[in-house]
């Protein structure tokens, strides 16, 4: 019974999810991108489009080089060496969707099934986290736990769109949830597995997964005693885990060696194509080249110490990204450490770790240049962070539960959180950084942008504008989702509520 | 430690007797292992800093080695150079070492201190640590942020004064706790003693006084509240004036450590008549401040928002703003659980640094700029950061704050090691050093280099004198290596003084801003006084913010105007001349015979026409075309002056008809020549001037053919006479043959530098009281700012009318005062005395000499040129040595030239 009704929230979720995934019912070929690339269209970024690119590209034309005709539609993310055109961006994504890419293609839909990958993705997350967290807390929170993540944050914009985040996300939610509830050194391998998994993804997201790796060798591979003398056991079949871990390096070394001709040159640091001109009769293009500041361009000079002020303003206050606006409910986090003498043992362990983790990913993405994450709708940077927040929300939810004040609290910025992303998801990504000038068209509080939008009908879901957009308006469709979401929450709250009347 | 390889395992033992031996040797010889560390720390960061030429980047670095270098090596040694703006304490710790060349130019005279503070504080840090927090781990975490903050290393390698003030910082606030815990008296003699030199080392430690002197009443009055058991307010309140315990503490801490501020406010009264002449004098941060509030840069005065924002900003750049957030996280958690309310009182001292920039911000006494508020003062990346290392002084507030989270838990305590350890590393790895940054290029740093390194090439002989203001130019004079004693500054007294109003007398280099940016020597010299100096002075070389002028060279036996005076080879040149207008129509016997015969007598100046216009026996028969004869002759004349020691006056063209004259120029160009209105046209009409410039190219540029020597590096020649007499119709057009001298003058400056230029007038006053007929131009019209060099005098009896006797000569009184007012050189150019007693009003003409050589002595004139030499004889106003009635005034005039040498 409650594997049903666990069941019939995630179809439901995914079902939603569906409904707002991003795209067209057709095959779409690189002719066709350059005229989806308006607002509320499916490649109305390029970070879509570059990794979809590189997709279309090993599909159709086999090669991880991309073709001209493909290239034209990556910039600016698009790089150039030895004359080929590269992608920019970490090729594992393409990689992961290529499967959708072809059930896609059979259907006459690839663009539409491989952006769909990424929900199946999200949905996957949500179960994760949920349970975690029911296992961590003994209760049925969890199934609230990752509802809170999928709906109010801006996990659900970049659920319907081809993005790496729920990827990146749920290789860190595997590895977690390995590393707290194994028992054994049987997944060894699958961890090396995910590390390298990890790095065709997103380059920088391995410093997420480190700390759990690091956790799970010394769990599962040493000891520490401290009676007579200091000493540290260490297995010696560590060494085949860090084979395993080194050994998942090597597909990200053999695709730099062979599309960036130096196995330690990493995609993004490629130099880049601003813009191809092609020439009037076709025979050749003249290329326009992008950033040339080699430290720039290093990695190194991505994270600088110094945009850490700037960056955890935008991520966590500011009115265009910031948590504040968009998942005020994440705040409630905070509460997590008026518990720490509270929280049982095994609840411990992974809160040393969600928080280590959570600190990690505000520093690294502090350090970063961009906290804006371009055009963008909130803070899509964060979402591991919401990720593991909602673990440990799950954990205060189960020590809060019976305060009435948290209940309100709660659910009043869950159902606001909702309000705003389910807004961004149903419309647009493409929310411009107050960086650039085109900002001051915009509302200063940026996601009031989406509900004009939805006011005036303009919504990038495939299934509303193919198949409700002559019955309803968007405005209708909108309130029909939050009724579900809310239906789902309830549900929710229902089987954590009938678990904990069962324990007792 | 031990490896072991047991049952598949890896087992690595350490030796428990070891490890706890380690840490007992810490726990008891901490400040010794403080010390070892942060002294080989600090050596590393010396040698790094002097490798990379940095220890000397800020402006006030080098401004510091100079203000205690000058106490000894100065045109004014005394202690009096310590000055009145900067407190004196760093300064006299460095003039403990400054004498030697070495540490003063590389900084180290300064950074020793620095770092021996650096070390101190680093184990009062830890002290203060360890008497908080018992737990260890935790002193130790937040010891090493203190120790290992980048912006604190670097400060420490130089000789600025924040390694010193935070020392004194740290240890009233150690001392304080200390005092309060255990009411030693040596704490408190230790605790006013720290004040006391705090407020001697920076103004901030003023404000230590006050808030250290705030908690210790409150203490005091805590503790006197607890004891006492009557509520009745004014019972409280007249117990506690009685209660001689609190008085006495009070009374004591006030006295000793306020003692520094009472001394500072007297040395400002004695040295410079005001108690607070820091506060308020023309080098102060007031006035500074000014400046810049003028420009409308002062962003944060009245604007509390801007004025937190900008030390937030300081403080998070300094110490990193992850670690502000966790020292944040720990004053939160000690505010909420510090039982001992003294402890929280005290330590809210380490606030201090905070409450006087944020106020010093507020009311504009201040400036921060960081690059976060988006804020330029003035272009580029110097504009958007100045004063970033005020916040440096909360970094031992953030240390200790940040114990109390760090103590919590052991997880808190990994949390806040990763964050001390990470933020130096990538501040390291981003170059992100904010206090370097500045000094390099923030407006910290007036780049001084290009200039410095410009005047070591070009000024580097020891006997010339730099003048410059230090206050201004402090770090630029330091660059250089001269010896301070080379430079005439603001504490140089009579040199100073002297300077800013005529530096000719002293000063062979001036060294001053270009622009109006609040150097007190662009204030004066071109502000205040018009750039009269500019007389004496060329501008040799012109940076981007400083231009460097240069006495005007003149080659020797050049005569030049200085002081109101002539002058030649460094010595004044007083000297009796005579005119010879037709000398160049001589034959060369006689041009040999005239000028020896007047050498003999004493005359070293002859006033040689060399004009002549219209004819074929004139030297310019048609526009363009020269008589070569005649040119020969000319040729001639300074050969032979220049064998005879004399020096020649070239008139170059004549106002009146003898010899062609400007109307001869107007009857070439077609203009009409005949009334006095007509020849106004000369000094308008550009061709006239064209023609009159190509005879002026062609005397100057001209090359002797006797002596090979081109006319205008020539010594012989005295100076170029624009024209005999120039005069305008009325004093209407008067104004127009003024600009034609200017114009003039300044030609002929283009083509010769060196040579002396006159104008030729004849010194009517515009009151006309030298000849009430007179049209201009007027003497009293040239002033100062004309391009020629010297004023001229023609003096004769018709024209002139005094209620004074003649032989009184009052014009000469007249001309003497006016060239005195006006700070030019003075002579008489023409004068004579005609052989006729009935045209010299009856009186003879031996006394009428007479009478004039006195006056010109009264006087002090300084040439006087007589009419006219010549070995024909005259019944007129000639003078000749062939004439037996010449003899006694011959005579006289060699008496009067004698008197002169």
């Amino acid at each position: 019974m409650k594997f049903l009704s666990t069941l019939y929230i995630f179809i439901i979720t995914l079902l939603l999810i569906s409904l707002l995934t991003k795209g067209v019912r057709s095959n779409i070929m690189p002719s066709d991108v350059y005229s989806l690339k308006d607002y509320s269209q499916p490649f109305e970024l390029s970070p879509e489009r570059g990794r979809y690119a590189l997709t279309q590209s090993i599909v159709e034309n086999h090669s991880l080089f991309l073709p001209l005709e493909i290239a034209g539609y990556v910039t600016p993310d698009l790089g150039y060496i030895n004359g080929n055109f590269v992608s920019l961006f970490a090729p594992g994504v393409s990689f992961v969707v290529i499967p959708f890419y072809y059930i896609g293609k059979y259907f006459n839909a690839n663009q539409l099934f491989t952006f769909w990958s990424v929900g199946l993705a999200a949905v996957i997350n949500a179960y994760i986290i949920s349970d975690i967290v029911n296992r961590i807390t003994k209760s049925g929170f969890g199934y609230i736990a990752g509802l809170s993540f999928i709906f109010a944050t801006s996990a659900l914009a970049y659920a319907t769109t081809l993005y790496q985040h729920h990827f990146t996300t749920l290789i860190i939610l595997l590895a977690l949830h390995i590393t707290i509830f194994s028992n054994n050194t049987n997944n060894s391998l699958l961890m090396g597995v995910l590390f390298g998994v990890m790095l065709l993804i997103e380059y920088p997201a391995v410093i997420f997964l480190l700390p759990i790796i690091l956790v799970y060798m010394f769990r599962h591979y040493c000891s520490l005693q401290n009676k007579e003398s200091f000493k540290i056991s260490i297995d010696s079949r560590i060494m085949l885990f860090i084979l395993y871990v080194f050994i998942g390096i090597i597909p990200t070394l053999i695709y730099n060696s062979y599309v960036n001709t130096n196995p330690f040159k990493l995609s993004g640091t490629v130099e880049s194509v601003e813009n191809i001109n092609i020439n009037n009769n076709g025979s050749g293009y003249e290329i326009i080249k992008g950033e040339t500041d080699e430290f720039k361009k290093s990695v190194g000079g991505f994270f600088k110490y110094e945009n850490i002020a700037n960056s955890w303003y935008i991520l966590l206050l500011s009115s265009e990204r910031g948590i504040l606006f968009y998942s005020p409910l994440y705040l409630l986090t905070i509460l997590i450490f008026n518990l720490k003498n509270k929280i049982s043992d095994i609840e411990k362990y992974p809160f040393y770790l969600l928080v280590s983790i959570n600190f990690a990913v505000l520093l690294l993405y502090g350090m970063w240049g961009d906290p804006w994450g371009g055009w963008a709708f909130g803070p899509r940077y964060l979402i591991p962070f919401f990720a593991f927040s909602s673990i440990l929300l799950g954990i205060v939810f189960k020590y809060y539960a019976y305060s009435h004040w948290f209940k309100l609290s709660y659910f009043t910025l869950l159902v606001y959180s909702i309000l705003i992303n389910v807004a961004g998801a149903l419309t647009t990504n493409a929310i411009v950084p107050s960086k650039e000038a085109e900002s001051a068209l915009m509302p200063t509080i940026k996601y009031l942008y989406n509900f004009e939008l939805i006011g005036f009908g303009k919504s990038s879901s495939f299934i509303y504008n193919t198949y409700f957009s002559k019955y309803i308006p968007l405005t209708v469709f909108y309130i029909l989702i939050i009724a579900i979401i809310v239906f789902l929450l309830f549900l929710a709250n229902k089987m954590s509520s009938d678990k904990i009347s069962h324990e007792n | 430690m031990k490896i072991n390889f047991i049952n598949r395992k890896v087992v690595i033992s350490f030796n428990d007797k070891s490890i706890k031996k380690s840490l007992n040797f810490y726990n008891k010889h901490g400040v010794l292992v403080v010390t070892i560390f942060t002294s080989i720390l600090s050596f590393i960061s010396i040698l790094v800093s002097y490798k990379y030429d940095i220890i000397l980047a800020y402006n006030d670095s080098r401004a510091h080695m100079n203000m205690a270098r000058l106490v000894f090596d100065n045109l004014k040694p005394g202690f009096a150079q310590l000055g009145g703006v900067w407190l004196p304490f760093p300064h006299i710790m460095i003039l403990t070492l400054v004498w030697n060349d070495w540490l003063w130019q590389s900084g180290i005279a300064g950074s020793i201190y620095s770092m021996s503070f650096y070390v101190l504080s680093s184990i009062y840090i830890f002290k203060l640590l360890r008497f908080l927090i018992k737990d260890k781990v935790t002193v130790f975490i937040c010891t090493l942020n203190y120790v290992i903050n980048v912006n604190l290393l670097y400060m420490q390698s130089t000789p600025m004064t924040e390694l010193t003030l935070i020392f004194f910082f740290i240890t009233s606030v150690y001392y304080l706790l200390q005092w309060v815990n255990t009411k030693k008296v040596l704490h408190m003699i230790l605790l006013a003693l720290s004040v006391f030199l705090a407020t001697l080392t920076r103004y901030d430690g003023w404000m230590q006084f006050l808030t250290t002197l705030t908690v210790l009443i409150i203490v005091e009055f805590m503790e006197f509240k607890t004891n006492f058991r009557k509520n009745n307010f004014g019972s409280i309140i007249k117990s506690i004036l009685l209660n001689a315990k609190m008085r006495s503490t009070i009374l004591f801490f006030s006295v000793m450590a306020g003692l520094g501020i009472l001394l500072w406010i007297l040395w400002n009264y004695l040295i410079f008549d005001d108690p607070i002449y820091f506060a308020v004098g023309p080098y102060s941060a007031r006035a500074q401040q000014f400046a810049i509030e003028s420009a409308g840069k002062l962003f944060t005065k009245h604007n509390i928002a801007l004025s937190l924002s900008a030390y937030w900003w300081a403080v998070s750049d300094n110490v990193g703003i992850i670690v502000l957030l966790t020292g944040i996280i720990g004053f939160i958690c000690f505010v909420m659980e510090n039982p001992n309310k003294y402890t929280k009182i005290v330590l809210l001292t380490l606030f201090s640094p905070a409450i006087f920039h944020i106020a010093s911000l507020y009311l504009g006494s201040s400036v921060l700029v960081l690059p976060e508020m988006n804020i330029n003062v003035a272009e580029g990346l110097k504009g958007t950061l100045f004063n970033a290392r005020y916040g440096l002084i909360m970094l031992p507030a953030v240390s200790v704050f940040m114990a109390y989270f760090a103590r919590r838990s052991v997880f808190a305590k990994s949390i806040v090691f990763f964050v001390v350890i990470f933020t130096p590393l990538m501040m390291l790895k981003d170059n992100y050093i904010i206090t370097l940054t500045d000094g390099k290029m923030g407006s910290s740093s007036l780049r001084v280099k290009d200039v410095s390194e410009w005047l070591k090439q070009n000024a580097d002989d020891s006997n010339e004198l730099i003048l410059t203001a230090l206050s201004y130019n402090s770090a630029l004079s330091f660059s250089t290596g001269f010896p301070l004693s080379r430079f005439i500054h603001e504490g140089t007294g009579k040199y100073w003084e002297s300077s800013v109003v005529d530096p000719d007398q002293y000063a062979d280099w001036i060294v001053m801003a270009n622009g109006d940016v609040g150097d007190p020597l662009y204030d004066s010299l071109i502000k205040k006084h018009d750039s009269q100096f500019l007389r004496n002075y060329e501008l040799k070389k012109r940076f981007e913010f400083i231009d460097v002028y240069v006495k005007k060279y003149v080659p020797d036996d050049f005569v030049y105007v200085r002081d109101s005076g002539f002058w030649m080879n460094g010595d004044r040149y007083k000297f009796l001349g005579v005119n010879s207008y037709d000398l160049i129509f001589r034959s060369p016997n006689e041009v040999a015979s005239t000028l020896s015969s007047a050498k003999n007598n004493g005359i070293d100046v002859v006033r040689v026409w060399v004009f002549g216009e219209g004819s074929e026996n004139l030297i310019q028969p048609e526009p363009g075309k020269y008589n070569s004869i005649l040119m020969n002759n000319v040729d001639y004349v300074l050969a032979t002056a220049y064998k005879l020691d004399m020096k020649v006056i070239l008139v170059m063209s004549n106002y009146w008809e003898a010899y062609g004259g400007i109307r001869q120029y107007l009857r070439w160009v077609d203009l009409p020549d005949q009334s006095a209105s007509d020849l106004d046209a000369f000094f308008t009409d550009s061709r006239t001037k064209d023609i009159y410039k190509d005879f002026i190219r062609e005397i100057v540029l001209r090359k002797n053919s006797l002596t090979g020597e081109l006319y205008k590096n020539d010594p012989a020649i005295f100076s170029w006479e624009l024209m005999n007499e120039p005069r305008s119709s009325s004093t209407g057009t008067a104004g127009k043959v003024t600009e034609w001298i200017d114009e003039m003058s300044s030609f002929i400056r283009t083509l010769d530098k060196y040579h002396m230029i006159t104008s030729g007038h004849e010194g009517h006053f515009s009151d006309f009281s030298i000849n009430p007929y007179a049209t201009g131009p007027f003497i009293d019209q040239f002033g100062h700012k004309s391009d020629f060099d010297a004023l001229s005098g023609h003096y004769y009896i018709d024209q002139y009318i005094s209620e004074k006797p003649l032989y009184e000569f009052e014009i000469i009184d007249k001309w003497s005062d006016h060239a005195k007012e006006i700070d030019r050189a003075f002579f008489i150019e023409e004068i004579g005395f005609s052989k006729r007693s009935g045209e010299n009003s009856g009186y003879d003409r031996l006394f009428l000499y007479e009478k004039l050589f006195e006056s010109a002595k009264k006087n002090d004139v300084q040439g006087v040129i007589v009419w006219n030499w010549a070995l024909k004889i005259d019944d007129d106003f000639g003078i000749s040595p062939l004439d037996p009635n010449d003899e006694k005034l011959i005579k006289l005039l060699n008496l009067y030239s004698k008197s002169l040498k």
